[in-house]
């Protein structure tokens, strides 16, 4: 017998509405309940009370249900609407504000909009189709099939004759099946919508609602998918008003139909309308993609980046592209290693591609011949260091692999730039040569007629060589090289510099350092304080544990561009291994570091498009700007250096202005700018410039030193300070910093006094005018010592004499301690026997203790005894000696006695000699004596 | 979504009429907005408010003889935004508002009252400005005003066929200076689709209720989708895009109010969610999702739709008695009108608009 069969017996029934059994309204039934139907029906019996009031179960059977389905409809429940009072103030406030802030301009705009009002409507009117069946022009061409129709178009019809129409429609569009047709209206109806719109008579406002009330359809469409309409209505608000939100979003719908070149304009579109659209980059960095041209992509993406370091989708992009970069490298590697002869050919050709299309291919083989020293040593170089250092960061990777891209690029541009191009393109070259090359391809890579090659063509042979991982070949080819230039003689050296450079590269890679070491040497014998040999003579010496030496070139390099930031990593890694072999004297073990000649230092800056191939990891995470800007920013940043060689400083800042426009992200223009704001005493614009070098290199000593020059500028000495302090942390070799830091210092304290003393003198009003005199000095002599610091200076002989530049100190007798601390300070300071002499005439020798407190310290106290001795002691010994006693009783003599040197001591000791020696009714021999005792003498 | 995530619907203002209000409507471009009724002495009136400081202004109150029961501000340009009004005794008129005393344009249109009224071309869908009447006396007309007297198209039932209550046209479908169609909703539940370039019946359909409202996502593309709310709680959206040849447009239904649901209305700025006012005074906010696959072929390979689902983004109780009309604003996303037949209108914010 089961509750099912007889649920009255147990007393229960069940409920009315849904005949369910009562018992099943329980915590426990409802809790097992997965029955989304069943459970609503529950919660509505509970709710209605027919079976009494459960509150608590009523909640418990809703967040069941809640659990099980949260869309179900019983859980709906009225509300009332939301106030103020629903929301927190600021999101009130917003909200309001919104609201109040629309209301206010869309009076405005509505006030506008009654100016234009008369003028407008007539040209309206003539865009306007006819009125409908009124205008039998129109008719015309409809008559074929609505003849009929045309008397009855104004007498009211019945559902009937709407629906004979249909049949009759049917029978002149005959041969088209009605099928047909539905199925093509899906999408017939974009070929009829116009792409233009007639823009003729409408005002401002009503073009913006237009172009704005399109693109909400195009997003529309685009969000259900309709990327063809979308286009449409996006192309439709670009003809009424041209908007970057428009291309954009054009930009993606084309690139979900895969129109890679609309969409690729589209983002040009864009970033020509606003530079520096993320959205539009990483679009575009999609069409480059697909385009296979994942340099670009890799360019863009990294922009983004740049701005965005946590955009995913960038980031998956560029994972996809430099996958892709990986997947085709091993193609085109088998290709060199099989037919060098046929690749070889193909990039001759590629040459001529990449002049035509001129393209940025600055790193890319096309341009190797041109770009000539820059471009085969720096394609060269990241791969050497990973190598020798293990440290081949995935970063590192991308910056090299985009080098091997983009000759590949070249290979079938425009072709759609696909593998099966570039993969026909040797075979048609190889066909082209004649059939010995099928052979050839077979056969492994055979010596290259190289006595018919220049060496220039070695060179480039060379060079493709080691990029493809050949570096005993390579090497080959550079000596080859060599030795066709070598008997030329010194007309070559650059060229043959660079040989040696390069084979040196290979020598490292095989791991031949002395080799290595020895193809430096030369190279550098040839053309000294050139950054690569030198770099790769420090890697080859690290490797040989040479760590001196090493550590020696690391630091030229340094010398030659600081911004190195293999080199900055490689000198901190070889400074703990010196100290851990050598202990904290091992710097005294270098051989000394050569002074780079500032040529080579002027040199350095220049190269801003080489050198971020030089750094390695850095290439690839750094945008490069399109070959023409970067022509236009490389010769504008030349002028600018020769403006400040020439002195002309003006120019050379709105030449470096000039360059920021283009790049804004190079250190060097903004430490060279800083530098003509020294020069020209806007310390501020100075100081800004130097904030947004440390912004993009942090440990630029230039910037850090300018800076501190800045500050000093600015009279802020203690920021001067630190920023010296910093300067000769990250290189403690900086003579000028040292010496701008004990100036700096020097000015701190001085300036400390000087307000103080203002102070003093401001309450007595005496002679204020005087200390504000020596105030108004400061400028202008800082600004002078500036040009002193500066490398291209012209007068070096006003640092010396800061005293000349002040007026005698006006002292008067001092009230108090305090008052006395700071004359003697400033007398101290400047170093003024006469003025403590004076000081200490008009000084009561017995207030001397208490004047003096427990300030008494060593400087003062020989600046005393100096003064004492020079000044006074001829003119009165007895106040001499009253002084020397009444010191002696002042607090912290006994203390300071034990301080001070012998040297100080034999100074103190003559003044006693000298004291005894003059005679005097005042004091007698006896009394000297004791009091030199007093002294310890 | 959580709770704060969701759209709130706000009730910014509201105002007490001293008349039965059939319909509000925004001047385009503005924050004003007309409210049409009729006074208890039988007379119609129009009324022009603007939002001033967080207040209703009354700018402008326009006594007529009949009672006014629906306006349009569709069929005119921004420049000179005339209101067409449909009123008790089948009037169609449209006026200046800033000189209301004659009407620009006059029309004895219908036998009997004007149910209801939609405008296109000119602001907004290509091609002529249109106005479309429906009446209770069983036509659908399409007036041009440049044309006197005489509607452009007439719709009505054959002879001797019971006429029935038109309740709610619109247009749709003008997406270019030719396409342009009507839908008309009737109080046995009939849906029909009159194609004016063709001048033939393109689809019908019932939905066994009276059909209160009826609107397109908008008028000015291709038909996307349509939306028919009805007597008894239920509203239906069709996917206007493919239609099959017998079994016509896909449709979903949900069953949103407990009563009548009078009006529908489509947020201007994204088409895919839509306001629905129900009898018993509550709002419901909807948003349509796309099925994966917006058609299909049948097994005889022809294209069918495949309707996509709703989910209910937000709803809110305003007041006892039914919401008669709504109205988004064209300029500013979020801000709508509403009133009902508690002698109210209300300003409402719903907010977080942008966000889905």
């Amino acid at each position: 017998m089961t509750t099912n069969d007889y649920p009255s017996l147990w007393g229960f029934g069940t409920t009315k509405t849904f005949k369910i059994p009562v018992e099943h309204l329980d915590f426990k039934y409802i809790e097992k309940c997965s029955d989304v139907k069943h459970l609503e029906k529950i919660l509505c019996v509970l709710r209605s009370g027919e079976e009494g009031y459960y509150p608590e179960l009523t909640e418990f059977c809703e967040n069941r249900l809640k659990g099980l389905a949260p869309e179900s409809r019983a859980l709906r429940k009225d509300k009332p609407a939301a106030t103020a009072a629903s929301f927190t103030t600021e999101e009130w406030e917003k909200i309001d504000g919104d609201i109040k802030s629309w209301v206010s301009e869309i009076k405005k705009d509505e006030n506008k909009m009654h100016f234009h009002e008369t003028e407008a409507s007539p040209a309206m009117q003539d865009h306007l189709p006819p009125v409908r069946g009124s205008n039998s022009r129109v008719h015309v061409s409809k008559e074929k099939y609505s003849n009929s129709r045309q008397p009855k178009k104004k007498i009211p019809r019945d559902y009937a004759e709407w629906d004979k129409f249909d049949v009759e429609k049917e029978c002149s569009k005959i041969d088209e099946d009605y099928k047909e047709k539905t199925i093509v209206n899906n999408k017939s109806h974009l070929s009829k919508i116009e792409t233009r719109i007639d823009t003729a008579g409408l005002t401002e406002k009503e073009k913006t609602f237009l172009a704005t009330h399109e693109k909400e359809k195009g997003n529309e469409a685009f969000n259900s998918g309709d990327y063809e309409e979308a286009v449409m209505y996006y192309t439709r608000s670009i003809s009424v008003l041209p908007t970057v939100a428009a291309y954009n979003n054009r930009a993606q719908a084309e690139l979900k139909l895969q129109n890679w070149n609309s969409a690729f304009r589209d983002c040009e579109k864009v970033l020509e309308l606003e530079p520096g659209n993320l959205k539009a980059l990483l679009r575009r960095a999609t069409t480059y993609k697909h385009q296979n041209k994942l340099q670009e992509a890799i360019e863009d993406l990294n922009k983004v980046l740049n701005v965005e370091p946590d955009n995913e989708l960038a980031k998956k992009t560029l994972s996809e592209v430099e996958r892709d970069l990986k997947n085709s490298e091993p193609a085109s590697r088998a290709q060199t290693k099989g037919k060098r002869m046929v690749i070889q050919e193909i990039e001759n050709s590629e040459d001529e591609c990449g002049k035509d299309s001129g393209r940025a291919q600055e790193d890319g083989s096309g341009d190797k011949k041109a770009a000539e020293p820059a471009g085969p040593g720096s394609a060269a170089e990241p791969r050497a260091m990973g190598n020798i250092q293990k440290k081949l960061t995935g970063k590192s990777e991308g910056g090299k692999r985009p080098e091997k891209g983009a000759p590949r690029r070249g290979r079938a541009p425009g072709a759609g730039a696909d593998k099966r191009g570039r993969l026909r393109a040797p075979a048609a070259a190889g066909s082209g040569r004649g059939a010995g090359d099928s052979a050839a391809a077979a056969a492994p890579a055979g010596p290259v007629p190289a006595a018919t090659l220049g060496p220039a063509d070695l060179k480039s042979q060379g060079n493709e060589l080691f990029k493809s991982g050949q570096f005993a070949e390579a090497a080959l080819k550079y000596s080859a090289a060599v030795a066709q230039l070598e008997p030329a003689g010194s007309g070559n050296a650059e060229d043959l510099s660079i040989l040696y450079s390069n084979r040196a590269a290979c020598y490292l890679k095989d791991g031949n350092c002395s080799g290595c070491i020895q193809d430096c040497n030369r190279a550098l014998e040839l053309h000294p304080f050139s950054v690569k040999p030198l770099l790769r003579r420090a890697m080859a010496y690290e490797t040989l544990e040479q760590y001196q030496k090493a550590y020696v070139d690391y630091k030229t390099v340094l010398q030659i561009d600081c911004r190195i930031q293999l080199a900055n990593d490689s000198i901190n890694r070889i400074t703990r291994i010196l100290m851990n072999l050598d202990g904290p004297s091992w710097r005294e073990k270098l051989s000394p570091i050569p002074a780079v000649p500032t040529a080579a230092h002027v040199r350095a800056w220049q190269p801003v498009a080489k050198t971020p191939h030089n750094q390695g990891g850095d290439s690839c995470s750094r945008p490069q700007p399109s070959i023409a800007d970067e022509k236009m920013f490389k010769t504008l940043k030349e002028e600018g250096n020769q403006c400040v060689k020439d002195k002309n400083y003006k120019d050379a800042l709105n030449k470096y202005s000039e360059c920021l426009k283009i790049n804004n992200k190079e250190c060097a223009i903004y430490t060279n700018r800083a530098l003509c704001y020294l020069k020209l005493c806007q310390f501020e614009e100075a100081k800004q410039d130097c904030d947004r070098a440390l912004q993009i290199d942090d440990g630029n000593v230039k910037a850090c030193y300018r800076r501190a020059l800045a500050h000093k500028g600015l009279k802020d000495y203690q920021k001067s300070l630190n920023d010296l302090n910093k300067v000769l942390l990250l290189d403690s070799s900086i003579i000028e910093a040292k010496m701008e830091l004990e100036e700096v210092t020097r000015f701190l304290n001085i300036k400390d006094n000087t307000t103080s003393f203002n102070k003093e003198k401001e309450r007595r009003k005496i002679e204020i005018q005087e200390v504000s005199e020596g105030q108004e000095e400061e400028p202008g002599r800082t600004s002078e010592e500036l040009s002193t610091d500066c490398p291209v200076s012209e007068n070096g002989d006003t640092t010396n004499g800061p005293p000349e530049f002040y007026e005698k100190l006006p002292i008067t007798k001092p009230n108090n301690a305090y008052e006395f601390g700071q004359v003697i300070n400033a007398i101290t300071m400047r170093n003024d026997k006469e003025a403590c002499a004076y000081l200490l005439t008009i000084t009561e020798p017995k207030d001397l203790p208490v004047l003096l407190s427990n300030k008494l310290e060593g400087d003062t106290f020989l600046f005393l005894i100096q003064s004492l001795k020079n000044n006074l002691i001829g003119k009165d010994p007895s106040l001499v000696y009253q002084h020397l006693l009444y010191l002696s009783k002042a607090e912290r003599f006994k203390m300071m006695l034990t301080l001070i040197s012998k040297g100080q001591k034999e100074q103190i000791e003559q003044l006693f000699d000298d004291l005894s020696d003059t005679p005097n009714k005042h004091f007698t021999l006896e009394d000297v004596q004791a009091l030199k005792r007093n002294y310890e003498l | 979504m959580s709770a704060f995530e969701k759209p709130q619907i706000i009730a910014h203002i509201q105002k007490g009429l001293n008349y039965t209000v059939f319909d509000c409507k925004w001047v385009p471009c503005s924050a004003k907005f007309v409210t049409m009724g009729n006074f208890a002495r039988g007379t119609g009136v129009i009324q022009l408010y603007e939002i001033q400081h967080g207040d209703l202004k009354l700018l402008r109150e326009i006594e007529k003889a009949k009672p006014i029961k629906c306006g349009t501000f569709g069929a005119t340009s921004l420049q000179q935004r005339y209101l067409a009004t449909g009123d008790f005794a089948g009037n169609l008129h449209i006026w200046n508002l800033e000189a209301p005393e004659i009407p620009v344009y006059s029309v004895k249109g219908h036998k009997e009252i004007i149910n209801t009224i939609d405008g296109v071309g000119l602001g907004i869908g290509e091609g002529a400005p249109e106005i479309v009447t429906g009446s209770r006396d069983g036509t659908v007309k399409v007036w041009d005003p440049r044309q006197k007297d005489d509607p452009v198209a007439n719709m009505e039932p054959v002879q001797g066929e019971n006429k029935r209550d038109c309740w709610t046209v619109a247009f749709g479908n003008a997406y270019n200076q030719e396409e342009r169609v009507v839908c008309a909703g009737y109080d046995n539940g009939d849906i029909k689709l009159f194609d004016l370039r063709n001048m033939s019946l393109r689809w019908e359909t019932n939905i066994k209720n009276g059909v209160c409202s009826l609107e397109f996502d908008r008028k000015d593309i291709s038909m996307n989708k349509l939306v028919a709310t009805s007597l008894e709680g239920k509203f239906h959206v069709f996917d206007m895009r493919t239609q099959h040849p017998t079994k016509g447009f896909a449709s979903v239904s949900e069953k949103a109010h407990k009563s009548t649901v009078w009006q529908v209305r489509h947020l201007p700025q994204n088409r895919e969610l839509f306001l629905t006012a129900g009898g018993a005074g509550s709002l419901h906010l909807w948003k349509y999702e796309y099925p994966v696959q917006r058609s299909k072929k049948d097994s005889e390979g022809v294209e069918m739709g495949v309707a996509g689902s709703v989910s209910l983004l937000q709803n809110v109780t305003l007041s006892t008695q039914p919401i008669s009309s709504l109205d988004w604003s064209p300029d500013k996303r979020g801000l709508c009108i509403c009133s009902s037949f508690d002698q109210m209108v209300r300003v409402l914010i719903i907010t977080k608009l942008h966000k889905i």
